[in-house]
């Protein structure tokens, strides 16, 4: 299918996400066999809004004029760990507040412009400086995708290193805002 | 199951998830790539929570 030739802006607009933002000509590419990352343009288009007025998760966008070109959307979540009873009596936790990058997505004809490892820098900063010295918070997490591990770890976020986790299709990897000062 | 987790839910882990991940948070320390994205996000949030919103340069594309 023959596509537009997309121009690169020299800078985008990032703010949250607005109702008049124009999400339906966001794209994602077609692989052979499919298009896995479906589900981020899925989100864009049909829950982002909502999901960002209903106060579910917050939806940053980068905007070139109107159009979004890329996307991240962070919500509050938990890591929960086994605890081992002593550790349970002890009072060590084992639950751990933190906030989900649920999706993050930008435009495949602006890829390799710096957009989402920025749209990441942000959301590291809001957490560590607004939300975390007011409300506990000890974790960014996020269920990567496979191909996007080493885009996070060169975020700093470390990837859990079991072999169940490296097999899984988004392994969980982490931030230890608790360590960043 | 050792790891459940959903987009914008809980992510439980168990058995050896569980333990290697107190082990990597024990023994981990913030990387200089870490302290490179906040020290870069902390200006970008800077210039959005006076304006709410904030200019993004972008790379030249290749």
């Amino acid at each position: 299918m023959a596509e537009e030739a997309a121009a690169q802006p020299a800078a985008v607009q990032l703010r949250e996400i607005g109702s008049d933002d124009v999400v339906r000509r966001f794209r994602m590419e077609t692989l052979d066999g499919g298009n896995p990352y479906l589900p981020l343009t899925i989100f864009l288009q049909r829950d982002a809004k909502k999901h960002n007025s209903m106060n579910v998760a917050k939806t940053y966008v980068g905007l070139d004029g109107q159009r979004v070109i890329g996307y991240i959307s962070i919500s509050c979540s938990q890591i929960a760990l086994e605890a081992p009873l002593a550790q349970e009596l002890a009072g060590y936790p084992y639950e751990f507040p933190a906030v989900k990058i649920g999706k993050l997505a930008v435009d495949h004809r602006h890829r390799k412009l710096g957009l989402g490892g920025q749209l990441v820098d942000f959301a590291v900063a809001i957490v560590k400086n607004e939300i975390k010295p007011k409300v506990g918070c000890r974790f960014i997490i996020v269920d990567s995708h496979k191909s996007a591990v080493e885009f996070y770890q060169k975020k700093g976020f470390t990837l859990l290193d079991t072999e169940k986790n490296k097999a899984r299709p988004a392994p969980l990897m982490f931030l230890d805002i608790g360590k960043l000062g | 199951m050792a790891i459940q987790s959903s987009p914008f839910g809980v992510t439980k882990l168990t058995k050896q998830d569980s333990q290697k991940f107190r082990r990597q948070v024990a023994h981990g320390r913030p990387s200089s790539a870490a302290l490179e994205s906040l020290r870069h996000g902390e200006q970008l949030l800077k210039s959005f929570q006076k304006r709410g919103s904030v200019t993004l340069k972008l790379k030249a594309s290749r």
